[in-house]
């Protein structure tokens, strides 16, 4: 059993189409002997950051005071992001459009930047407007409110390009001389933003060197680690290294916008000003780091020129709000201000983006004084040191006067919302529990079609254990009458679907959407936030609150913490007996990841911890779908069967020899020479089912993938269950009556020997064994011949060997010639022949019968494939005969079951479309416009175009995996397919849909 | 372009980093992707096969038949066989513990149809439980190998056969153990009335070859062993006719000690020799059995008796495996016109079934 799951263990870290090639990281397993489990998963509790997520952040946007200022993304960037795929194009359109960051400026906020300098930042100024000292002065947070260390490393241009660049590098790096790369790098967005912005080629002669410069840096950037980045200043790369992602984030978008963080040291930064030739030092006085109760940073710095020292501060919106200045309730202004601010932030939020809010305050010098003394004192304090300083941080993030807030994008990972379609199709509940903010978790769930548009989305939030109650009661009571109005809206068959939207809400903290679920089952997903989800685990709420899990589809969790999420996956794992999964990348995962069935890392960004602490690590979370579906569901399948056979090996053996007592006097007697029965698990049977363990495969990749509804009867436990238990002994009980009793009706009149008897009966045994194993096994690869073959005559070559060797100590059988005298006999020969057919006759009848006339999922699919093979064969000859005959265009009777299938790229060979018939003509026609598509695809200039039409023929157009048949699209073709009409027009309807231009079809 | 050469160059670079990379090799092995075969067990592809076997196994199982009722054979129960100049039966006779060791001669006159070929006598035993596992145990290969094993080295399981003490010296039992002392020992003459001729009995030829010249084998001398406690004579004397086939060779012995797998068993006793008028067989007529009753088995309830019979090549007289063949045969065919059915019927809806994809239903 360990073996069989190690060389699976083996085969699934060898999988190539696990393997992330651009973190250079293959599929891990690090449990070894959970493998099985993979194929009956029924929850799957992620993570979000840096799970669903790439965990890259990019700077969206920005709101600073009041003011929003949208990023909106070019149509470049917006095209290469739909096409999830390639990151090569991804990265070649960033370049166009910005330098460091995939980042289009925003032409006001660069205007007001413009003029940014140590001189603006004074407070004391009047002739700059505020609100443009604020944006600055905001930058200035961005850029020096972090712990992201600057690093420099010295290298040629040539090796770092392998590229001699013509010009050589003009720069003498000081801080003194404006540096003429720099200059490149920031004229633009000094002096010509707005045409920069609108027309990045300006640029192209000008900072060539730079942009050579950059590119390479960027090139690095994404096949590295991320959490850092270079930036070129000169020969010299600049390299920010960040603790976590958003701030890196936040740096670059400042350093793009001219506001630089050049170096960092203990006791000061140096920034560079768009506005200002020198970089400036600031003096940082104070860092108070991050931590999970505050959920705020903050930096004290002195101003350099008018010394004032100001405490910037940047965390959670929440956390931010909650320490503002008292005139942000009474002043007008401020109020609106908040409100504006409050009012993008949820907008930011209700797009997926992770926000932050910046806010500052200035210090008065004796303030500060004070503050540092006792400071001092709560870091040197021995016993309660962290909390000491928790509270003083606390007692100087007050008064605050607030900037403004970021949004920033985590791009989803590619292949996610496909990825989470299909294993809910599959019948895996996916629940992400996140510690981000619900709407930022919402829009995520959304976009990843966790949550979907005709989804009822019941939200809980509560402050107390009270409320949750109440709240839990009340989703409670709603679901259960929802479910009857689904009963009834099903049982009178009326059809105003659409008029169930019904809206409510409870205590205003428990709103609905609309009900528009025509199957008879409910669809909602439950939303809760970390606090109530705190109340709704204690034992009293927590029956009530899986009820409710019960009836959603999918669950989100957020603002909870690592111990909730473990929590919450314990809560599952233990009273709803499930069989769960975790999967996360950061050390926050951790406790869930260890606390599910399973437990998988993504080996992302967020270092290995969760890595280490897992059973699996992959590298991205569409792999979980490989994973799960293909992996999971085969290994599930092997090691059922493996575990049957090994079941019914044993019970085969022991009845035997039972029966064999009723004729001994039940003295214990053995008929079996106990050498052979030694060997037979060792030997004799045990390779065969290891192989089957080991590389068979009941369905194939491509259908097990596309149609995860296959991974369902692993899920239920139906390959694993009393009855397939029950059968097995039934069937080993009626073979041991066979086994035994034929050869003892047979010799009874002889006078046999008891070690002939004993030879003959082992022989029919193995023999029904092996072919026993044969008939269980779904497919054959010459490994599983090879065994099956060495098994037999590693029996045989033993029986011949140790019976022709003349010895004693194997008492009291001494087998000298004993195999040559029986098997040289007739009656030996025709009784192993009639024994062995005899034993296995039932199991053949059931296995046959089971798939002609009562096929399980499983047995249907096989058949499917079984056809499509067959029509695969059929159509390559077809094939050639319609390209003869294809002027004259015979019409489809002839043609018979031709599958679109045939096309010569593999990818094409998509399971779902394989069922949908046409004629050759048809067929041809399709075959032409897919090397239009082809061709179009491949020239960049029309790419947008062509991917709608991609999208539109996904089920056919080479190049697009087969991901592609999951698209609805896809359906939609292939329902037009299955409906008839003749192809011809079959195709143009397509085309039609795809806006391309008919000429081309017709 | 400056930029975009110097991007490829980069790429260069990461090329040949390549051999470090994690990227599992992409073998059809470590892929799991070999050429498979994927037999889907059908009723129309088990079709064929069950008609094949039937048809196959019905003749197979006529031949069976035919060749097993073409065996002649005479079987005679003596165990009630009654004393000759006694006055009850040898089993009562046996049943008084005095009588132990002694002979009781019985006879029986059955009248036999005609054997040809070979013929062979056999004893049969009942309720004989020599597959029992403390019985089966109760031997010792080394000395019946012609070992010079010593009395104290004999396997214990041999124990309560295995020493024995006379006047104060250990003797081995030889051979010890149960199986050999409680050797077969009752004694066939059979006679033709017809002729008035005894018909000749070989006593050798009976063992395989393979016990004879490898299992058993004479030590040197059966100094400090003595014969079992149930045997009238030693070892050494168990054939007084043929030196040859005496001692752990006696081939009487080696076919008792290959212990029977069923407590029903025969075992070979003689060969026919047959010369003069038996060179055919044994012609019909009267026949004379005389037996000497020396084997008690009613104290464990079995039976006992002689068993007169030709051989085929497939061993003796036994219709079971012919009428099984003919039967399992005929179930074939059967089980293959109800397939065929199954085909007709359900073959086209189960391929209209596999159409429906099971994503329609979505």
């Amino acid at each position: 059993m360990e073996m069989v799951k190690l060389a699976q263990v083996y085969f699934i870290m060898q999988d190539v189409e696990m393997y992330d090639p651009e973190t250079d990281r293959p599929m891990e397993c690090r449990a070894l002997n959970i493998t099985e489990d993979l194929g009956q998963i029924q929850y799957i509790f992620s993570d979000k950051t840096g799970t669903l997520t790439e965990n890259r952040m990019e700077f969206k946007s920005c709101t600073v005071g009041g003011v929003n200022y949208l990023h909106v993304p070019c149509d470049d960037d917006l095209d290469s992001r739909s096409d999830s795929y390639s990151h090569q194009s991804y990265a070649a359109s960033s370049r166009t459009s910005s330098i460091v960051e995939n980042l289009s400026l925003e032409p006001a906020l660069q205007r007001e930047l413009s003029n940014m300098c140590l001189r603006s930042l004074d407070s004391v100024e009047l002739t700059i407007p505020p609100h443009v000292r604020r944006v600055q002065e905001f930058f200035l947070l961005m850029a020096v409110c972090n712990t992201v260390v600057v690093s420099y490393i010295h290298e040629d241009l040539m090796d770092d390009s392998g590229y001699i660049a013509d010009d050589p590098p003009p720069n003498k790096p000081g801080p003194i001389k404006p540096l003429p790369v720099k200059d490149t790098l920031e004229k633009p967005s000094m002096n010509k933003m707005n045409m920069q912005s609108s027309t990045p080629s300006s640029l192209k002669s000008r900072s060539l060197l730079s942009l050579s410069v950059s590119e390479s840096g960027d090139a690095s950037e994404s096949g590295s680690v991320a959490g850092s980045s270079f930036l070129s200043v000169g020969s010299q790369r600049m390299h920010y290294e960040a603790e976590s992602p958003d701030e890196l984030a936040l740096v670059k978008a400042a350093n793009t916008y001219g506001c630089k963080l050049t170096r960092r040291s203990p006791g000061k930064v140096t920034v560079a000003f768009p506005a200002e030739n020198d970089e400036v030092e600031l003096e940082v006085l104070n860092i108070l780091h991050f931590d999970a109760t505050r959920k705020r940073m903050s930096v004290i710095v002195r101003h350099p020129m008018t010394r004032n020292i100001i405490l910037y501060v940047k965390g959670a919106d929440s956390s931010i709000f909650s320490v503002l200045h008292p005139k942000y309730e009474t002043d007008e202004d401020c109020k609106r201000e908040l409100k504006n601010t409050q009012d993008h932030l949820d907008g930011y939020a209700r797009k997926g983006l992770r926000t932050l809010c910046m806010a500052k305050r200035v210090l008065s010098e004796s303030e500060y004084q004070a503050w540092a003394m006792s400071h001092k004192a709560a870091e040197s304090d021995m016993n309660e040191r962290e909390e000491l300083v928790m509270h003083s941080c606390v007692a100087l993030e007050k008064d605050l006067e607030l900037l403004g807030a970021t949004g920033i994008e985590d791009k989803l990972q590619e292949g996610v919302p496909s990825t989470i379609a299909n294993l809910r199709q599959a019948g895996i509940k996916v629940w992400v529990l996140t510690g981000d903010k619900q709407e930022t978790a919402i829009q995520i769930a959304n976009s990843c079609q966790l949550f979907s548009p005709d989804q009822t989305i019941v939200t809980i939030n509560a402050s107390s254990l009270e409320e949750t109650r109440e709240a839990l009661d009340n989703a409670l009571a709603q679901l259960r009458e929802d479910q009857k109005q689904l009963d009834l809206l099903a049982d009178s068959s009326r059809s105003h679907l659409g008029s169930q939207v019904s809206l409510f809400s409870v205590l205003s903290q428990f709103s609905m959407g609309g009900v528009g679920n025509d199957a008879g089952q409910l669809n909602h997903a439950l939303v809760i936030d970390g606090k109530t989800l705190a109340f709704a685990t204690t034992p009293e709420l927590e029956r009530r609150f899986l009820k409710i899990c019960l009836h959603c589809r999918s669950v989100v969790c957020c603002r909870a913490t690592p111990i909730q999420k473990a929590s919450v996956v314990k809560l599952v794992r233990d009273n709803l007996k499930k069989m769960t999964l975790s999967i996360g990348d950061g050390a926050n995962d951790v406790s869930m990841i260890q606390t599910a069935d399973i437990g998988v890392g993504i080996s992302g960004q967020e270092g290995m911890q969760a890595v280490m602490a897992s059973d699996f690590a992959i590298a991205k979370f569409r792999f979980l779908e490989r994973l799960l579906l293909v992996h999971g569901h085969w290994n599930h399948d092997r090691l059922c069967k493996f575990s049957a056979i090994m079941f019914y090996k044993s019970l085969i053996t022991v009845f035997i020899l039972f029966w064999f007592q009723i004729f001994s006097g039940f003295s214990g007697s053995l008929m079996i020479d106990s050498l052979y029965l030694t060997m037979q698990h060792v030997l004799f049977t045990s390779l065969p089912p290891l192989a089957n363990g080991v590389f068979d495969k009941d369905l194939s990749v491509e259908t097990l993938i596309s149609d995860p509804t296959l991974y369902k009867p692993g899920q239920r436990g139906e390959m694993y269950t009393h009855w397939t238990y029950m059968i097995v002994l039934l069937d080993s009980l009626y073979q041991s009556l066979a086994l035994y009793f034929i050869p003892h009706i047979a010799y009874q009149s002889h006078g046999v020997g008891l070690w002939e008897f004993g030879t003959t009966c082992d022989v029919c045994m193995i023999i029904t064994i092996l072919l026993t194993i044969c008939i269980e096994t779904n497919s054959w690869v010459w490994i599983q011949w090879v065994c099956v073959v060495v098994s037999f005559v590693l029996f045989w070559a033993f029986l011949l060997v140790s019976n022709a060797i003349f010895f004693t100590f194997d008492h009291p059988s001494n087998p000298y010639w004993v195999f040559m005298n029986t098997v040289s006999t007739a009656s030996h020969s025709s009784i192993v022949i009639l024994t062995v057919f005899v034993s296995l006759l039932p199991r053949l009848v059931v296995r046959s019968l089971q798939i002609s006339v009562y096929p399980n999922e499983i047995g249907m699919a096989k058949r499917k494939e079984k056809q499509r093979e067959q029509d695969m064969l059929l159509s390559d000859q077809v094939d050639t005969a319609t390209a003869t005959t294809l002027p004259t265009h015979g019409n489809g009777s002839g043609g018979g079951r031709v599958l679109n299938s045939h096309n010569p790229s593999p990818l094409t060979s998509t399971p779902g479309t394989s069922q949908s018939s046409m004629n050759g003509e048809g067929q041809s026609e399709l075959r032409v416009l897919n090397t239009h598509l082809y061709t179009k695809n491949t020239g960049p200039s029309r790419r947008k175009e062509s991917r709608f039409e991609n999208r539109a023929f996904s089920t056919s157009v080479p190049g697009q995996g087969w991901r592609g048949a999951m698209s609805p699209d896809s359906q939609v073709s292939e329902g037009g397919g299955d409906e008839g009409g003749t192809p011809s027009t079959y195709v143009r309807q397509r085309s039609h849909l795809s806006n391309s231009d008919n000429s081309v079809v017709t | 372009m400056a930029t975009s050469e110097s991007s490829i160059a980069a790429g260069n670079i990461q090329e040949e980093d390549k051999p470090k990379s994690k990227r599992p090799k992409e073998t059809k092995f470590k892929q799991q992707n070999l050429p498979a075969w994927q037999p889907i067990l059908t009723a129309s592809t088990v079709l064929p096969a069950f008609f094949a076997i039937g048809l196959a196994f019905i003749p197979l199982g006529v031949a069976l038949f035919i060749t097993s009722d073409n065996i002649t054979e005479f079987t005679f129960d003596y165990t009630e066989c009654s004393q000759v100049g006694g006055t009850g039966t040898c089993a009562e006779f046996f049943e008084d513990v005095n009588n132990t060791g002694k002979v009781c001669n019985c006879q029986i006159n059955a009248t036999l149809e005609k054997f040809d070929d070979s013929v062979y006598v056999y004893y049969g035993l009942t309720n004989f439980y020599q597959n029992h596992r403390r019985y089966v145990r109760s031997r010792d290969d080394d000395q019946l190998h012609g070992d010079g094993v010593s009395p104290g080295s004999l396997n214990d399981d041999c124990d309560p056969y295995k020493t024995t003490s006379i006047n104060g010296t250990t003797f081995g039992y030889a051979p010890c153990g149960a199986i050999a002392n409680s050797l077969f020992n009752d004694t066939f003459t059979i006679t033709f009335l017809g002729t008035g001729e005894t018909v000749g009995l070989l006593k050798t030829g009976i063992a395989w070859k393979s016990d004879k010249d490898v299992k058993f084998n004479n030590p040197s001398n059966y100094d400090s062993f003595t014969k079992p406690p149930n045997w009238n004579v030693p070892v050494t004397q168990l054939d007084p006719q043929n030196p040859d086939n005496n001692g752990y060779e006696n081939e009487d012995l080696i076919v008792w000690m290959r212990t029977a797998a069923l407590p029903t068993f025969r075992k070979l006793y003689r060969r026919v020799n047959h010369s003069s008028t038996f060179a055919d067989g044994l012609p019909a007529g009267q026949y004379q059995i005389d037996i000497e009753y020396k084997y008690p088995v009613t104290a464990f309830d079995g039976t006992k008796s002689i068993i007169i019979s030709t051989t085929s090549w497939l061993g003796g007289k036994n219709p079971f495996l012919g009428i099984a063949y003919i039967v399992v045969g005929s179930l074939c065919i059967l089980l293959g016109i109800i397939f065929l059915f199954i085909h007709i019927k359900f073959g086209k809806k189960s391929s209209e079934m596999i159409n429906v994809t099971p994503r329609d239903s979505y």
